[in-house]
Formats: structure tokens, sequence, C-alpha cells
């Protein structure tokens, strides 16, 4: 392990900015986080950055190591200086920037208030019972952190800038955790159809290839999730089936956005 | 070192230069244009040849030869010529059976991703801009023509159904030949029918890990517990799902094996390896 | 004259943790309106950190559990030194509050029947309390909380830090915040104010808190008059990483020990058998050799648990005493090994240990041992509140979760700490509600706005003057020295000398930059509230002249009946910190008659 190395951070706002070069001291399972922190304690203390539990656990400190979305906090760093010695830390690209390495996240905290919340028919009876197997799934989902790492690759959002079409990898998963909920009594479909906009993802997966917490995103949520619109929306068969047969049982057809 | 003071593409966002990635970002999306290129150039030659796609008329032209195995390549299949007193010889049967594995391939969720990155560079790689100006063209993803026709991927599947069966069809008459005297006989084993084997294992793989396989077998539904057949039948094909990429690139190779060597055999260029009992 | 911006609300909540979603559930729900203001984004509280559980006698595992029990484990585990009044209310709720949660969302780990699945902690054996998921509770509590009260559109403040509660009289109508993106001053006028903003680990170098605890809640309360109760009772820990350095003080789960982890040292020796390290209070509960605690595995009903699960503070001073004595591990912690529960046991029931451990520490718990040693975790002390409604001795202001005190006593219980936030967020919720209902809206005092802004801006104008990183520094060198597991009164009054003088120090500090999210400037404010509540502790834990709970003054090793008799109360007097002692509250007999009962 080299003994310093060099961190090139961005700095910079809304109106431009530049790399700026620092020399830091390395010790042993250091991650970029610790770099950062190292370089406001003793070189610059205006360099901004985002983090928390500094353990993988909250979701704040994401950035672009070398070009690649990661949480700095569980980035160490000889896994990202070569033979150069140098690392290159710069902001979330897809949302608008503050200041250095903090974007303006606040889209996504909008976003998230457009779903609605669990809803549980008052003839369930209290307490819940629910098998283990059943909400799996569902508690894969749940381990989301929020760090927006998969909002921050989506090339729907970051290159085609659709933030006004589709919710985003993020609330995909967090919709699947509510539509595969064994309780739910809300159906999703119509809003993943239209608003939440699940037919903009063509599933390249980069959001899945990135997750911290190694969540499915794409084959465990957004896959089944256009499945299941694909039953309400593009499936003649089971269209007459249901014009036969009625719902049985489905959910009822609730649009989220207008439940408020 | 860079310096960036270029506009961004959105007011306020930091500058998006088309990668920081340092990485062989590349390589994967050309290794997958060359690989499928290849292989359609392969295949179009194929169909069109319309010939050397049955091994059981060997035993009419090579005069001395003990027993011509029952192979048909997997292009060919199933077997119009034959089901079809009519088909006309000069048709390839080949140009219309390739629609069908084309159409359940070309809207498989492993495909699409390969193809929109490979393909359409859209995007390349994660964190790799695109490179058409995204500013005049705006993006509709799966939701207007033609990529929506991919939600009709099931649909594809229910016919991929069919070609399955006829796969293993044609493995259990690979384990058959035609003798001098031109009777069918059961009990034959060679090259031929090991790379049949393979062939139908690893496209039944492929098929049966399909992402809309899983979500008709039981990922629509939210109570798993009250069928306990439903689970076991999920959880399995969630395990082969997992794979459903790999399988994708195997059953093409072993697809495309089969072709050759029935290609091969056919044509005379090369003698099946062979034991009979 | 400096600028400021303006909101009113009925109750403005600071904090969005897990006590300030659930107090702004309760605001939203009795439809008043409901400002809350935070630190760091929505969801990144400390909350999320928390991973074992959220202890509830809901008795889903036909163990016997009831309320009583969960209230003589809390008080026993407290040194008693809790108030059994709060203790009571939050054994009573628990139950309810967790299985509110499902109905906002949340998700556990189910039993057979489909219940919610319970784990036993420390403290709580021999029942299993602790509703969990995996080792990821704190997550689903706070999303779940964070996603009820997003969907009653409360008006959410990110970003922004409350430096100074504002008073009208004796009265707390309001606070000052800054915007941390572009520094600019807000001004919240409300007719209660909820504090909700954690406790504090900051001022200690390995620590498990992020940086968000430095005591903000606790400080303001303070300098605007109101009492601190039991200061001097800080948690260790017993595991937190070691190994490498650049992850020291990250929290190991209680859970690796529930789920069956082993403490050893070098020798190999599982240690917590020594029955030199057995308090009296536990004393014939735990199992006394490696077979019975083996037996416990497969049948924890039959068997008597495990020492390594007695309550923190023990499990905490007996591995230091270890390393003292030279048994350590090659880092300087002990081992915690979980590996002979399996790779795929392992995975499923502590999975972001595994992680955590594969990722920053090279190791593969579900085959080697972890090293691990206390780390600073958990404040029992705090602002002192109401029982009923969670009040503070200031009219207007009401505290809830960590930064109030109370509740734990001299030692937290794990997995008592999620329950907390929800049994007295919501009670603090109501309470406000209550309170802002029955007042007129006051008037903040302008003076007070004045002086805050210049304090806060001083930094940032000043020629001169010394770098806010330095002196936190320094303070957690002092503190981690002379204020951690083992205190004596040499040591304290060492430490007590520094912080005063790094107190001094701080009044000329000066950073670079300008107001626009500038972290030497943030350390720069915050300084000032870890340097209040470090001298707090120091002088409360210099008072207390006994060992109890968290507090192991090495110079007065024992229990004192005497001391066991009275809280420590911290109020600001002129400038200075006046400590005093505070009876205890009485037992009811009803609950004297429990306590009985369940010896």
């Amino acid at each position: 392990m080299l003994e310093t190395i060099t961190v090139r951070v961005f700095r910079g706002d809304a109106n431009g900015g530049e790399e700026k070069e620092y020399r830091v001291k390395t010790f042993p399972g250091m991650v970029v986080l610790d770099a950062i922190h190292q370089i406001q304690a003793e070189q610059d203390s205006t360099v901004a950055c985002r983090w928390n539990c500094k353990a993988a656990k909250c979701g704040s400190c994401s950035a672009e190591i070398n070009g690649k979305p990661r949480l700095m906090c569980k980035s160490r760093i000889e896994d990202y200086y070569g033979e150069d010695g140098i690392i290159r830390v710069h902001p979330l690209k897809t949302f608008p920037l503050i200041k250095d390495l903090v974007t303006d996240v606040s889209w996504n905290y909008k976003t998230a208030e457009k779903i609605a919340p669990l809803s549980v028919s008052s003839g369930v009876p209290r307490p819940f019972r629910m098998q283990q197997v059943d909400v799996e799934r569902v508690q894969e989902f749940r381990k989301c952190i929020e760090c927006f790492l998969c909002q921050n690759v989506c090339h729907i959002l970051r290159d085609h800038n659709r933030k006004d079409g589709y919710f985003g990898p993020r609330f995909m998963v967090k919709l699947a955790s509510l539509d595969m909920h064994p309780l739910d009594e809300i159906d999703r479909r119509a809003q993943l159809h239209s608003e939440a906009g699940v037919g903009y993802c063509n599933i390249t997966k980069c959001c899945e290839e990135l997750c911290p917490e190694h969540i499915h995103i794409t084959d465990n949520a957004i896959i089944p999730l256009k499945e299941r619109v694909a039953d309400e929306y593009y499936d003649p068969l089971k269209k007459v089936i249901r014009l036969i047969f009625g719902r049985n049982g489905r959910k009822m057809p609730v649009s989220s956005s207008s439940k408020k | 070192m860079s310096s960036y003071t270029a506009q961004s593409r959105e007011p306020g966002r930091a500058p998006l230069p088309m990668t920081d990635r340092q990485d062989r970002w590349w390589v994967q999306p050309v290794l997958i244009v060359a690989t499928l290129v290849l292989f359609g150039i392969y295949a179009g030659f194929r169909a069109f040849e319309n010939n050397f796609y049955e091994t059981r008329q060997l035993i009419e032209s090579q005069p001395g030869l003990q027993a011509a195995p029952l192979y048909l390549s997997p292009f060919y299949s199933p077997p119009l010529h034959h089901l079809i007193a009519s088909w006309p010889a000069a048709l390839s049967p080949a140009l219309f059976l390739v629609i069908f594995p084309l159409s359940f391939r070309g809207t498989c969720y492993y495909c699409r991703k390969a193809y929109y990155r490979a393909f359409f560079w859209d995007p390349p790689a994660c964190a790799v801009a695109e490179i058409r100006d995204r500013a005049r063209m705006k993006y509709s993803g799966e939701t207007t023509l033609p990529f929506v026709v991919n939600n009709f991927h099931r649909y594809a599947l229910y016919l991929i159904l069919v070609y399955v069966v006829f796969h293993w069809y044609h493995l259990y008459e690979a384990f058959h030949y035609v003798d001098a005297a031109g009777s069918v006989k059961l009990g034959y084993f060679g090259l031929g029918t090991l790379i049949f084997g393979l062939d139908a294992v690893l496209l039944s793989l492929y098929v049966f890990s399909c992402h809309s396989w899983r979500h008709l077998i039981g990922g629509g539904a939210n109570n798993f517990s009250r069928s306990p057949i439903r689970l076991k039948l999920w959880q399995i094909v969630t395990t082969l799902n997992k794979r459903h990429g790999l399988y994708f690139w195997l059953s093409l190779a072993t697809v495309g094996l089969a072709d050759i060597y029935v290609r091969l055999v056919a044509s005379g260029i090369i003698p099946d390896l062979a034991v009979r009992l | 004259m400096e600028a400021y911006r303006e909101h009113a609300f009925d109750v403005l909540i600071v904090g969005a943790g897990g006590a300030g979603l659930r107090a702004a559930i309760s605001v939203m729900e009795a439809g008043l309106s409901c400002g809350i203001v935070c630190k760091s984004l929505l969801g990144k509280a400390h909350t999320v950190m928390a991973e074992g559980g959220a202890a509830a006698a809901l008795g889903n595992m036909n163990d016997g559990d009831s309320w009583e029990w969960h209230f003589v484990h809390t008080m026993k585990g407290g040194g008693y030194l809790n108030n059994p009044l709060i203790v009571e209310i939050y054994a009573k709720e628990a139950p309810e509050r967790v299985r509110e949660l499902e109905e906002y969302g949340a998700v556990f780990d189910r039993t057979p029947e489909g219940l919610i699945a319970q784990r036993t902690f420390g403290g709580h054996v021999p029942f299993k309390r602790l509703a969990h998921v995996g080792d990821r509770t704190g997550l689903e509590i706070i999303r779940t909380l964070q996603d009820k009260a997003v969907s009653l559109k409360p008006k959410i403040f990110m970003e922004m830090t409350v430096i100074r509660l504002l008073k009208d009289g004796g009265r707390v109508v309001g606070a000052l915040a800054y915007d941390r993106h572009t520094g600019e001053f807000i001004v919240f006028h409300a007719r209660a104010v909820v504090l909700a903003t954690g406790g504090w680990g900051r001022m200690y170098k390995f620590t498990s808190n992020s940086w968000e605890s430095t005591g903000d809640g606790a400080a303001m309360a303070f300098e605007a008059g109101a009492e601190l109760i039991d200061m001097e009772m800080v948690q260790f820990h017993p595991t937190g990483m070691v190994w490498p350095p650049g992850v020291r003080g990250i929290l190991v789960t209680e859970g690796v020990r529930a789920e069956g982890g082993f403490l050893r040292n070098s020798k190999g020796e599982r240690f917590m058998f020594n029955p030199e390290y057995m308090t009296d209070v536990y004393r014939g509960k735990f199992a006394e050799t490696e077979e019975e605690a083996l037996a416990w595995l497969s049948d924890s009903r039959k068997h008597r648990s495990p020492p390594e699960l007695l309550p923190r503070d023990v499990v905490a001073r007996a591995i230091y005493k270890e390393v003292r004595a030279g048994r350590g591990s090659p880092h300087g912690g002990v081992f915690l090994d979980v590996s002979h529960r399996g790779e795929e046991y392992i995975k499923r029931k502590l999975p972001s240990m595994y992680e955590q451990f594969r990722a920053l520490g090279d190791i593969d718990i579900t085959k080697e041992p972890m090293e691990i040693y206390p780390t600073i975790h958990y404040t029992m002390g705090g602002i002192r509140v109401e029982p009923e409604t969670c009040a503070s001795s200031l009219p207007g202001l009401f505290a809830a979760g960590e930064c109030a005190g109370g509740l734990h006593g001299a030692n937290r219980l794990g997995g008592n700490s999620l329950t907390d936030i929800l049994v007295f967020g919501k009670r603090a919720g109501d309470g406000a509600v209550q309170y802002a209902q029955s007042v007129s809206g006051g008037k903040a005092s302008a003076e007070e706005i004045e002086e805050e802004m210049a304090t806060m801006l001083a930094p940032l104008n000043a020629a001169s003057g010394e770098n806010p990183y330095v002196l936190a520094q320094e303070l957690q060198e002092a503190m981690q020295k002379g204020a951690m597991i083992e205190r004596t009164e040499a040591g304290l009054l060492e430490c007590l000398d520094k912080v005063m003088e790094l107190q001094k120090r701080a009044k000329s500090l000066r950073v670079e930059g300008d107001r626009c999210y500038n972290p030497g400037w943030h350390t720069a404010r915050d300084l000032q509230f870890t340097l209040r509540i470090s001298e707090i502790i120091v002088r409360c834990a210099l008072e207390r002249k006994e060992s109890r709970g968290a507090q192991w003054r090495s110079d007065y090793p024992g229990l004192s009946e005497e001391w066991g008799k009275k809280n420590l109360v911290a109020v600001k007097e002129g400038d200075s910190v006046k400590i005093m002692e505070r009876p205890l509250p009485e037992m009811p007999p009803h609950l004297k008659a429990i306590m009985e009962e369940k010896k």
C-alpha cells in the first residue's frame, strides 16, 4: 500500500468548477471518505461532502469515484488508486450540484411523496399474520438505504433527464415492496404504467450492478413489475379471461397518486 | 489536470463528460456486437442455403454407409418440410422458422439489456454517456414503437415452448439411425447425439429461466404460502433465473454448434463419430 | 442587521430520527401544523444504524413474557436509577407501538405462526423480546416512520441545524436555525418545540456515532435553562470494530452474541464465565459452564443463557479488564466468534455484519472471529422530562428519544432504544399537541436571535483564531483518556481542566470559506455543543462517587446505597454548570410489588 496518495476532488458549484489535488497520508483499511475527512481536517475545511454513519448503512456519502458511482465509506482506497496513486472523486452527475460533492437530491423526496403508503383493509384481522416466505421478497426491497446511486446511474434520469416521466429504480423498488406486500390492498399497476413510467426502463441493469445493498433491482423488482403491468395492459388473453371471470380477488385498481 | 467550465446539459448539474471511467468499459459491448453479428451472418447464410440440414439421406448419397443418423438441424426445426407435404422445396423453411426463436430472444429481458447496451448504446456501459444527441431525441424507452412490443414477451414464450418440445424430440430421434435397408432403428449414439443433448438441456434451461415464465409460474402472486407447489416452482425458476444471461449465451452457442455439426456431417465433410447397439 | 427567513408552526420538531418522526405523526394526526427540522437528509438519522431490534413484550415466542417482566429487566439493567413511572409507561405501551409499525408498512421477520419474530438480547433473558428484521431493524423503523410521516404532509426542512431555542420570558416559543446549504438563518415560531435530537458521542475518539451526535438538543435545552439528568451515564457498547484503524469504533451488533456468538480472549477462553465479572443482581441467572451455554443454543427455554448476554455495561467492563490484563487480541481487543453457527444462518440473520466485515475489515465472519473492543454508543442521560407528556422543566419544550433522560437509568438494555423512540416519540407529540392547544403564540426575543447569529458568524469574520478541527480532536483525546469506561477522580479532574481550557480557546475560532455548505464553519458551532456537554458529563462523573451501570469509578469500585437513591441533575447557573443531587422519584406500591414478585 502506498504511504501517500493523490486525491483529486471536484471543487465547484452550479456555475462550474474543477478538480483540485490533495496529497493524503494513508493508513490500513482507509476508505475514500477517510481521505475526504483528512482533507477537511488538515488541508481545506471548506470541502463539502455528505456523510453520516460511515458504515454503509445510511446512504449519505454517494459520489463518483474514478467515474464509478459508489459509497465513499465503503470504497477502500487500494481498490481505486492505480499505479499513479491517484483517486478522482466527483459528485453525482444526475442531480443539480450544490457544492463540491454535495448535490441537490430533493427530486427523490418529492417523487417519494407520490407513492401511497401501505394500506391494509380494516377487514384483515390484527395483529397481522404473514408468512416469512411471503414477506421475503418485500424485505429485500426494504433493505434500500436511499443512497440514490441507482437514480444517479440510471441513464433515463442521467442522460435523458426524463425526471418528468420515470420515478427511477429506487422508486420502482419501493413500488415493488408495496405491490408485493401480502396485505396491501392498492393496485399500483395503473400508476406504474402511467406516471411512474416503468415502461421507460430498458432493463440495462446498471442500477442493479452497483446497488451497495445488493438488491436485485431489475430482476426482482422492475421486471416483475413490468410483467404485472403487462398482465393488465399488454395481454389480450388475460383481458379476455378478466372479462369472463372478473378480477377474481385481485386488488382494487386505485390510481395511487390520486389517493391523497 | 482536467478543468470543467463547459455548460452541463441541465442547468446546475455537475459537468457530464462522456465518462470519467478509466477501465475498459467498451470491451463488453464490442464483444457482444461481434458475437451477435457473426451469429447473425452465419444463421442467415444457413437459412438461405436451404441444404445440408438433415443427415438421414446420407444412406442414399453415400454408398457403403452402414447407418445414417437422424439428425435435423435446429434451424430447420420443427420440420415443416416433413409435416407439410406440399412445402415447396425451393423455399427454405428456416426463413420462416427463425421468426419465433428470434422473437423470443429479441424480447428476452436479458437480451434486451445486451442489445440496448451494445447496439443502441443506450447506455453503452454504466455511467458512460450515450453518443447521440439526447437534447433532440426525447427518450421513450419501451413505451412506444418499436420497443413497446417487448411487453409481449410472454407470447413469444408460449411459442418457443413448441420449439423446446421439438428439440427434445430431435434428441430422441438422434438416438436412432437409418440402416442400409432403409429402416429406422433405435440404438445410436453419435457425437451429434451428445450435441443435441446439450442443446436440448441448455435451451430448456434458457426458456425455463425466463423472467416472464417466472412471473407466470407464481411471481404474479403475493401469497406463496397458500400454495406450496407454486412456491417450490417459483423458487426453482428463481434459482435458474439468476443465470438467465448465461443460459442465453450457452443455448445460443449449442444451437449454432448443433447446426454446424449437422452441416458438416450432412455435407459429407466429416463422418459422424458414433457407436451403434 | 443580519436577515433571516421566518416560519410558524403549531409544533416544531427538531430532529427526524425515529422519535421526531413518530412525534410528527401524532401532531399531524391531531390536525395541527408541524415543522420538522433535521441536520441531514430525511431518513439518514442515527436510528438507521440501530441493528438488533425493538424490545416489546409481545409474547410472540410463547415464553411467558409480559410488560411486568420488561419493566423489571429495564429497571435492573439501569441500576435502579431509572424513573419507574417512565419505565412503566414504556413497558406497557411498547407492544402497541411496535404493532402499529406494521400498520404503517414495516415488515418484521416472522414466526412460523406468521407473527412478528423476536430474539433475545443482553438483560432481557430468558425472554425473546426484540422484534427485528435481520440486523437492520433501525433502517426498517426509520423508513416506515418516514413514509408514514411524509404521507401526512408535514413541512420538512432538511439539512438545517437548529442552534438556539428562542424564549418569551420563561417559555420556549421557537428556535433559530441555519441552512447548511446556503448559510441563511431561519427563525421558527412555534407554540411548542419537541427536541428529538439524539445523543452525543462525538466528544469521544472511538464511537459508533455519526457527525450528528454532538448533543445539540441537550446543550440548547441546558443553555435555555432546562434540567439535564444522569449526564454521567454514557454507554460503552461492548462490541465495536477494532481493525483496521479506518473502521475503529464502528458498531458490531449485540445480535451477534444473541445469535450465539462467543467472546474469547487471546488464550481462547470464554472469559465471560470468569465469576469475577458476574454482578450480584445477575448471579445464578446465567449459564455457568460452556456446556450449558451451548445447550441454550438449541433450547433456550430449558437452559440458562450464556454470560455473553449480560447487560452491556458488564460485558464492556469485562472486555476492558481482559485487555488490560494482557489477554487481548493482536490489535488490542478481544475475539467475537459466531462462525460455529454456519454460513447460511449467519448470512440470513446477520447479513449487514457479514457485509460490513467483508468490505471494511477483510474478515469472513462465517469462518473467522472478529476483533472487537468497547465503543461509545449511547447516552442514557439527557433532558429531564415528565413521564406522561415528555415535557421538560421549561414550558413549551418537550423531549423524546436519546436526548431525553430517565428511562434507561445507569445503563440501557439493547433493544430498549428503538422502542423508546416509538413510545415517547408519540407521547412527546401528544404532549406538545395538548400544550400547543392550550397556549397562545409567544414572541421570540429579538436580542436572542441577534446574539446567536453574531456568535454563529464570528468564526467566518474573525481575522485570526484556532482551527475548530484541532480543538475537536484535542477534546476527543481528552475525553477518551479521562472519561472512558474506567474513571478516576484524578483522570476526571485532568479531563475537566482540558475541557475548560478548550472552552476558553473555542471562544476565538476562525474558519476559511463562505457560508455555502462549509463543513469547517459547521464544525465550529458543533464544537460549542460538545464542549458544553463534555463539561457536564465530567462534572457529573466526578460527583457520583460509586460504580453503577456505565459509571465505573475504580476509586469507588462498589455500589453505594446512598448514591442509589439519587439522580444527578445539571442546570445552568449564570454561565456555569450547577450539579444538584435529586432523590429518585418514589416508586408506587404496585410497581414495588412487581419488583418484589419478579426479583
